[in-house]
């Protein structure tokens, strides 16, 4: 992770401090299990939503 | 009228006024201006005051009225609007550093139907950077005071808007809702907040960063839930310039307020929402209840198997589409961001693209959950759980409830946006209504949420709740300041 942060920063041209790479690394780390969560999921029979859908009357 | 009075006045009220002539828009708009000279050096809910220009639409407005040329409800009303809705000719910062000169060359489709509709806009008003926070403790403009406790932030990202509304500094407000943006302020500063369905009210216009392309939605910010269908029925509609304006016909929105709610039946969904009450907010939300029984709603648990994950769709949907929407700054201007937000946008860059599309996948489980559930019941209702932090509560990242310790933040986000997000998620509308007041005396939320472009019923319903429960007759004691 830290690799890709690094080139993101040359990329982007963001002059990270290390210090900033932590906060930053405590973040995807922190993050990572909204991703197992959601990847758990078994979405095989599911499109994205992508805008709302309305079906039938109005009651 | 004297400037005390604005504190109980009502679009409702001041239109049929305003109609007859008894008052004039002129007289109004001054009483506003004062209010705000006044109020404004202690609230700071206003980033842009526009005095010139509103006496000169209030003048317009009076002499149209007086000729006979009555446009709507809203002629002659004094409003405010967030400042991430672009403006023609005035500052519209979206409470950035990046955008703080930007003066468009265009409105947003919302402002050209309220001045279609002839209201006189007092200013814009001062918001959460780009939208992307809860608390408009903004670095550039200054923090937001909620007028309930100068001490006690106002919630956001629309924390001017329901600032300025609440301390009668206007008569509503225009905010924008991406994670409950218009709904957790609206709650901390004991006034009504409606983010109406996804699509049903123009985007166009919006500044873009400010809010995701999945979740985001312009809302209504009023005294009483009356007022707030009164400002829906002026800027709900299709909108050619926004692709995702929806082309449902709207509604007469104030055509169910003051009906009987016994036949309807509310769902409750006790296994995400009993986690999020602290303090007195659970005891609150029990007598909301109560009160919605005695008026004859029957009640029924409902199951939503995929709840849980809406808050960590919500995330990685929405900060995926908006770094998208920041790649021209954060590669020109980086450093003018928040460091906060900054590293929030790098974070994003880091997302897995699959990720994206697994979240918009669980999105559609959950919709499709909310569908069937909305089968059994004709609303939802929910607490809009954490009442305001102090501003220094904010930074420790801890909040004190009633003596109980609530953290504010995760990794899914701020712990308030955990009762608003899944509307977000979902799209359905839904409304924060306020429903008591904490044993530090700050007002709570009771959220009430429709079938899709069923606003009028979600209306419906808060209108009989407030007008039984009468919380909307307290007000914020702002008499001693300026």
């Amino acid at each position: 992770m830290k690799t890709w942060l690094q080139k993101l920063d040359r990329e982007y041209g963001f002059q990270l401090t290390e210090a900033e790479m932590d906060i930053i690394l405590n973040e995807v780390t922190a993050a990572e299990p909204l991703f197992e969560q959601l990847n758990a999921v078994d979405v095989r029979s599911k499109t994205p939503f992508v805008r709302l859908d309305v079906k039938g009357p109005k009651k | 009228m004297t400037e005390s009075e604005l504190e109980n006045l009502t679009i409702a009220e001041s239109s049929e006024r305003i109609k007859s002539g008894e008052l004039s828009p002129v007289e109004l708009t001054d009483l506003f201006l004062q209010r705000i000279a006044r109020l404004n050096p202690s609230v700071n809910a206003y980033t842009t005051v526009l005095a010139d220009s509103a006496r000169a639409e209030a003048k317009i407005a009076e002499q149209e009225i007086r000729s006979g040329n009555y446009r709507s409800v809203l002629h002659g009303i004094p409003i405010s609007i967030k400042d991430n809705l672009a403006t023609i000719g005035v500052p519209t910062t979206g409470g950035s550093k990046i955008l703080a000169d930007w003066k468009p060359d265009f409105d947003a489709t919302v402002v050209v139907k309220l001045k279609a509709a002839g209201v006189i806009t007092l200013g814009k008003t001062n918001m959460h950077e780009w939208a992307l926070g809860g608390t408009t403790i903004n670095p550039f403009f200054g923090t937001t005071r909620n007028p309930w406790d100068l001490e006690r932030v106002p919630g956001g990202s629309s924390g001017g808007s329901a600032a300025a509304v609440a301390a009668a500094m206007c008569l509503a407000s225009i905010g924008t809702d991406s994670a409950g943006s218009v709904r957790n302020p609206a709650a901390m500063c004991g006034i009504v907040g409606l983010k109406p369905t996804y699509g049903r009210v123009s985007c166009f216009g919006g500044v873009p960063g400010t809010g995701a392309y999945s979740t985001n939605h312009f809302g209504v910010l009023t005294r009483t839930v009356k007022d707030c269908a009164l400002v829906l029925q002026e800027i709900a509609g299709y909108d050619p310039k926004d692709p995702l304006s929806a082309a449902e016909p709207t509604d007469v929105y104030s055509a169910k307020i003051g009906r009987e709610i016994g036949y309807l039946k509310a769902g409750l969904i006790g296994s995400y929402y009993d986690k999020l009450m602290f303090g007195k907010v659970e005891q609150i939300f029990a007598a909301a209840l109560r009160q919605l029984e005695l008026l004859g709603i029957k009640t029924e648990q409902l199951s939503i198997p995929h709840m849980d994950l809406a808050p960590a769709v919500h995330t990685v949907v929405s900060r995926a589409e908006l770094v998208s929407d920041h790649d021209h700054y954060l590669r020109t201007r980086a450093r003018d961001y928040s460091p906060e937000l900054l590293y929030r946008h790098i974070h994003a860059l880091m997302f897995p693209a699959g990720s994206y599309v697994t979240a918009q996948r669980v999105r559609r489980l959950l919709a499709e959950e909310f569908e069937r559930a909305f089968e059994r019941v004709d609303v939802i209702v929910t607490p809009v759980s954490i009442p305001a932090p102090k501003i220094e509560e904010c930074g420790r990242g801890v909040t004190d409830v009633d003596g109980e310790k609530v953290s504010l933040r995760d990794a899914r986000g701020s712990t308030w946006g955990l009762s608003t997000v899944p509307f977000n998620v979902t799209g359905h509308p839904a409304i924060s209504v306020c429903c008591g007041f904490t044993g530090a005396g700050q007002p709570v939320g009771l959220q009430i949420v429709g079938r899709p472009f069923e606003e009028s019923t979600v209306l419906q319903v808060a209108a009989r709740y407030e007008e039984a429960a009468g919380w909307y007759r307290r007000k914020p004691q702002l008499s001693g300041i300026g």
